[in-house]
């Protein structure tokens, strides 16, 4: 007689040793394309640099300050000189060899990730209030015996022109508000991933 | 995951885990890829469960769901839709899984079934009233009745055009 679909179904399984899989290389796969995934976008971001220096230097032509051209120069250079080092960044993450396990190969992407952020961030946290200084200076020497508030057009600032310094301060606490909007780590970020995925792995690690 | 939650919360429904992922998956590969995700998602959402419903309840609709989402995110890779049909030589191989060959091509069948047939096939061979089978798949009770007649006399179509 022809066995029904239950009866296959309940006498297959009370036969049937069914084999439990190992849970081993499942990270592996997962890890490389997060790392390939974080990869493709830190190449994003750096690739994004070159049309924003472009564009701040046409926003200088277009704005018809003068010596536009010197100016335009200027100012996109920090987009060109950021795409350069993004560049040799992203060549030192994908330097990085796959090690004989994917955990060891995620930490060592995670730290390279975090020196990258963290130098970035020392580097964004300098150069800003640098790169304003000459500004500060060229304004200083060519306002002298003018208030602040003549200098910016504001009513009611009657501090002397060397006051014009004490934008310094605050243009590097502005910077490092940016700093830490920029580098903090986001949970919908990849790096915030690959930190999820060691947790995972070291909670794992006494089954794995 | 600890050597205790593997024990008792992955172990005694293994079999459960392992009837679903063969359903969704075509290779011995793809199945343990399968296995360890759904593994994994049990540990994630450990703390989820909060008691409403069974374990096994809860297990079952786990395991669908993340064997579902898998299969998905593979189709839309791969552009296709994966079927008997269109299966290479050494996936169709890979199939012959069971040592009961009865059981063997009855999977064969049940894979040629859509996704959610599938599932449904599955939950009522495991024996869950229709409230259960309902309640994972997200549908009226009614339905489940005609449904899974349904389902079974197109596997029973598959089956005999298969030569079973």
């Amino acid at each position: 007689m022809e066995k029904s679909i239950e009866q296959i179904w309940k006498n297959g399984f009370l036969n049937e040793d069914l084999l439990i899989p190992k849970i081993e290389s499942f990270y592996n796969q997962k890890s490389i394309s997060l790392v390939e995934s974080i990869i493709n976008k830190f190449k994003k971001k750096v690739l994004l640099l070159i049309p924003l220096g472009i564009l701040v230097f046409i926003s200088n032509i277009i704005l018809d300050n003068d010596n536009a051209i010197f100016w335009g120069v200027i100012s996109s250079f920090p987009c060109f000189g950021w795409f350069l080092l993004g560049k040799k960044q992203l060549k030192a993450i994908k330097e990085i060899d796959y090690k004989s396990n994917s955990y060891d190969y995620l930490v060592s992407i995670q730290e390279k990730m975090n020196q990258i952020r963290s130098f970035n961030k020392r580097l964004i946290i300098t150069c800003v209030p640098l790169g304003f200084l000459p500004m500060l200076i060229y304004t200083y020497f060519n306002n002298q015996g003018k208030t602040i508030g003549e200098i910016f057009g504001v009513d009611g600032l009657n501090y002397p022109t060397i006051a014009i310094f004490l934008l310094i301060p605050i243009v590097t606490i502005i910077a490092v508000l940016i700093a830490d909007f920029l580098f903090k780590n986001n949970p919908k970020s990849k790096t915030f991933d690959i930190d999820s995925l060691i947790k995972e792995m070291e909670e794992l690690s006494s089954k794995l | 995951m600890s050597n205790d939650f593997y024990t008792s919360s992955i172990v005694p429904y293994s079999a459960i885990i392992i009837k679903i992922c063969r359903v969704y998956s075509n290779s011995q590969q793809d199945f343990e890829d399968y296995y360890q995700e759904v593994c994994l998602q049990i540990w994630r959402s450990r703390n989820k469960f909060k008691g409403n419903s069974k374990k096994t309840t809860w297990i079952y609709r786990l395991s669908l769901n993340v064997c579902l989402t898998l299969l998905k995110k593979e189709v839309k890779y791969r552009g296709v839709h994966i079927n008997s049909n269109n299966l290479p030589d050494q996936l169709i191989e890979d199939r012959q899984i069971f040592s009961d060959k009865d059981l063997s091509k009855l999977y064969e069948g049940i894979k040629q079934l859509s996704e959610i047939d599938r599932a449904i096939i599955m939950l009522y061979l495991e024996e869950l009233s229709y409230k259960e089978i309902a309640k994972i798949i997200g549908t009226n009770t009614n339905n489940i009745g005609v449904k899974i007649q349904r389902i079974k006399n197109r596997l029973k179509k598959i089956l005999t055009k298969n030569k079973f």
